[in-house]
């Protein structure tokens, strides 16, 4: 008697089965005419780009933003006064020269050839604005305190003069700051409603922004005054596709072009004769840092705990296991920029039995209790696992305190650690690294009267690179036997993209060598 | 009837102040907040107290709440403190996607789970059956990005068939609906089952049977409508879960629905963003339940509205 309806019911399984087979197979379809389409008309060369990224940026304004996936966008539609190219030397970009009549004045001469997006042209006023609004306490810039200048003023209509309370040496790089138009930017930030300029913004680069849907989407279309002449791809689509697997299977899908792929897949990519590798050192510096003045206890500032702490783990292990392109480093500045110092660098090998010996020197040898504060990304979940053990070995209960990357951050903003992990960006002068460990201003809190004197007079010498740089040998010798913190990694940027497609990437210059990309 | 629809509208406004009360203190009671997420994470005490400062955050609570209530008293949601973008239309801009994403689970957990769900109870303690209620069990355990990873694992990856992310076509639909439709499938086939097993029993179904009538009429005209009653129940309800779940599956698709920017939002502590979209996914709540209560009195003639 079931028998009809079993039958029944098979058949509208099937029907809903088919239904969604043809869906699928609809979808081969498109793509094969798609391959077809492109192959047909005798190697048509493309002129836009589809770009994956991975996270949208949080503001187009550039003076409230330090995020590198807003900068990788800000790149591309804004211009800045100077900006650091691959070697760290920085280069004119709207500026055509540069006059220090002292050690505490730049002149700058602008170009007089720059429009803004909108047809406006660009003056010194546009510069007098910028830096104005970032210095101006109540527009809450996040630049402020990186940029370290007293005053700015316009000379004339294409001449600028920036002025620093002390000679620093740090001053030049801190002016890559992107330029923005006064007749359009807002001078109040947070005023709501007041303009659509942090998600609409014109600038004076290669591309314009004509679209911006967030955690979507952002398309730029080339800009056809630009003043180096216009760019050679025409649009660039910048699709924020956030997990790893997905980005990766459309890189391979070949419908986006460039990405950033998976870490552990890059060997794999690298043997793909359909794309191109590249990885590239960054100037990012993540270390397990110490507290160096904890409200509760002051076990953290015996130096032998510190050293202790170096010497339990074994660097090399954890970085190759858990960031397998990643590289150890030994202080904040990076191996093979002008002011490292491998010899005043005093390196933490891996030594449970020296780790154990300093504990009981200072008095721990039962034993002691920490935490280390973090995000919860999978990578900060195994580094908790490791250290944990290696901790263990030495008779220190390591607590991993892993959360979300906000509430990490803001604990650690507090001061609310004892041991945290985090990295540090954006580093292009020596002084960027060091000056986050002076005074105690810093967020570890690590204060060296001797330490401090150095880095304050290397700051101050101005064109005697070599006088600087024994200052710094002198100050990462200090801070090393010092064990300030623990340093860890400094980590390595990859980007894939299609063969065909000709781009010259490194990660000081990021995307604003995409002006020059094309496809062959 | 209309008394019974403006008495809920009234009982509305109550819940709808709690809804503020309680989302506007949870997201003032999270740690973090968006000042330090700006001023990055090498920033000064003083530099974060500057943003804050700049952003409002130090005024006391109690007038943050107020302003924010009479704004949204005149319909005014705010501007988001991140990238200065209005709040209401940025939200409302991006609600179609997500509801198409969750209207297109809904038919796939329907097309799958009842079906599957009668022919489990008609095929009771056979193969099919222990099929059925395998796959249902399945469907439920399953996390909704491990099966959206493997769907796209095979789609996308291998057989090249699917996009793996975005919106716009058909094919772009199918996966996410499928990783959000698949744990609503296996509730409904379960659901379904009991229900059509409760029913099959009842003497009236014996009656149609002795009477010859052909047994598709039995188990279609007699016995599902009258299991339907407690389905619906459950894809009413469901439909809460799946808002919720679709801010996993779009992250995994990328797909661009309010649940991954609420969630993206949520990570940099755009208070009036979040706020927003609380408040909205709360008056959606709100107003689908006093529908399903509604449309609970046309499929059933004995519930009252006293």
């Amino acid at each position: 008697m079931h028998k009809r309806n079993v039958k029944w019911i098979t058949v509208a399984i099937l029907l809903v089965s088919l239904l969604l087979l043809t869906a699928c197979g609809g979808a081969g379809e498109i793509v094969e005419e798609n391959e077809n389409g492109v192959e047909a008309p005798e190697k048509e060369v493309r002129t836009d780009l589809i770009w994956g990224a991975v996270q949208d940026p949080d503001s187009l304004d550039p003076r409230l933003t330090t995020s590198a996936y807003a900068e990788e966008v800000l790149e591309l539609v804004f211009n800045s006064l100077v900006y650091p190219d691959e070697n760290l030397e920085m280069q004119f970009d709207l500026a055509t020269g540069l006059e220090t009549p002292d050690d505490t004045t730049y002149i700058f001469t602008l170009r007089e050839d720059v429009t803004w997006h909108d047809g406006e042209p660009f003056t010194s006023a546009d510069v007098v604005f910028t830096y104005e609004s970032i210095m101006d306490e109540d527009f809450g810039s996040p630049h402020r305190t990186r940029t370290f200048i007293a005053s700015v003023e316009a000379l004339d209509e294409y001449t600028v003069k920036l002025t620093t309370e002390e000679p620093n040496a740090a001053a030049l790089s801190s002016l890559r700051r992107f330029i923005v138009p006064k007749h359009l930017a807002p001078s109040e930030s947070y005023e709501g409603g007041e303009g659509s300029f942090a998600f609409n913004p014109i600038g004076t680069g290669p591309y314009k922004l004509t679209q911006w849907i967030p955690n979507n989407v952002i398309t730029l279309e080339r800009y056809e005054d630009y003043f180096e002449g216009p760019a050679i791809l025409e649009t660039i689509v910048r699709r924020e596709i956030p997990e790893d697997e997905t980005r990766y299977a459309e890189l391979l899908a070949g419908n986006i072009d460039l990405a950033q792929p998976p870490e552990r897949e890059l060997d794999t990519l690298a043997d793909n004769p359909k794309f191109t590798v590249e990885i590239s050192q960054t100037l990012n510096y993540f270390p397990i840092a110490i507290n160096h003045d904890h409200k509760e206890h002051d076990i953290l500032n015996d130096v032998r705990v510190r050293q202790a702490l170096n010497y339990a783990i074994d660097k090399e292990t954890i970085v190759s296991h858990i960031w397998p392109t990643a590289s150890v480093m030994h202080n904040p500045i990076v191996a093979g920029t002008w002011a490292y110092d491998d010899n005043a660098t005093y390196k933490y090998s891996y030594n449970p039995d020296r780790a154990k010996e300093l504990l009981e020197e200072a008095g721990y040898g039962e034993g002691l209790t920490l935490s280390i504060t973090m995000s919860n990304s999978a990578a900060n979940i195994q580094l908790g696992e490791m250290l944990r053990s290696y901790y263990a070995e030495v008779g220190i209960d390591l607590k991993a305190d892993t959360m979300e990357f906000s509430s990490a951050l803001s604990k650690i903003l507090d001061g609310d650690f004892e041991l945290y992990h985090m990295g540090s960006t954006g580093m292009y002068d020596p002084h960027d690294f060091m000056s986050r460990f002076i005074n105690g201003t810093g967020v570890t809190a690590y204060n060296n009267p001797e330490f401090n004197a150095l880095v304050e007079e290397a700051v101050t010498i101005i064109g005697d690179l070599d006088a600087r740089k024994e200052l710094y040998s002198q100050a990462q010798e200090i801070m090393t036997t010092d064990a300030y913190n623990i340093p860890l990694r400094n980590s390595q940027m990859f980007m894939a993209w299609n063969k065909d497609f000709q781009f010259d990437y490194n990660y000081v210059i990021r995307s604003r060598n995409l002006k020059h990309a094309y496809w062959k | 009837m209309h008394i019974y629809i403006a008495k809920r509208l009234l009982q509305a406004i109550p819940v709808i102040f709690l809804v503020t009360v309680i989302t506007f203190s949870l997201i003032h009671l999270m740690p973090g907040d968006p000042a330090i997420m700006r001023a990055g994470e090498d920033a000064t005490p003083e530099q974060v107290e500057a943003i804050r400062e700049a952003m409002g955050l130090n005024e006391p609570i109690y007038q943050q709440y107020l302003s924010w209530v009479t704004g949204l008293m005149r319909g005014d949601l705010g501007h988001s403190l991140q990238d200065g973008r209005p709040v209401f239309p940025t939200l409302i801009q991006r609600l179609p996607a997500t509801l198409y994403l969750v209207l297109a689970s809904f038919v796939v957990s329907i097309a799958i789970g009842v079906p599957v769900g009668i022919l489990s109870a008609v095929k009771q303690n056979t193969f099919i059956d222990s099929f059925a209620r395998g796959f249902a069990l399945l469907g439920i355990s399953l996390p909704s990005f491990w099966f959206g990873l493997m769907m796209m694992l095979l789609f996308s990856y291998r057989l090249q068939w699917l996009p793996a992310s975005g919106s716009g076509t058909l094919h772009h639909i199918v996966m996410p609906a499928l990783a959000l439709g698949m744990a609503s499938a296996g509730l409904i086939t379960r659901m379904t089952r009991s229900a059509m097993l409760e029913v099959l029993k009842q003497d009236y179904i014996r009656t149609a049977r002795s009477k010859g009538l052909r047994a598709q009429i039995v188990i279609y005209k007699h016995a599902l409508k009258n299991a339907l009653l407690p389905v619906v129940t459950v894809i009413g309800l469901q439909l809460g879960y799946r808002l919720g779940g679709s801010v996993i599956v779009e992250q995994v698709f990328a797909y661009p629905g309010i649940g991954r920017f609420a969630y993206n939002r949520l990570l940099a502590r755009d208070y009036p963003m979040i706020m927003g979209n609380l408040f909205i996914f709360a008056m959606i709540f709100i107003f689908v339940n006093i529908i399903t209560d509604i449309i609970y009195g046309f499929l059933e003639p004995r519930i009252r509205y006293d």
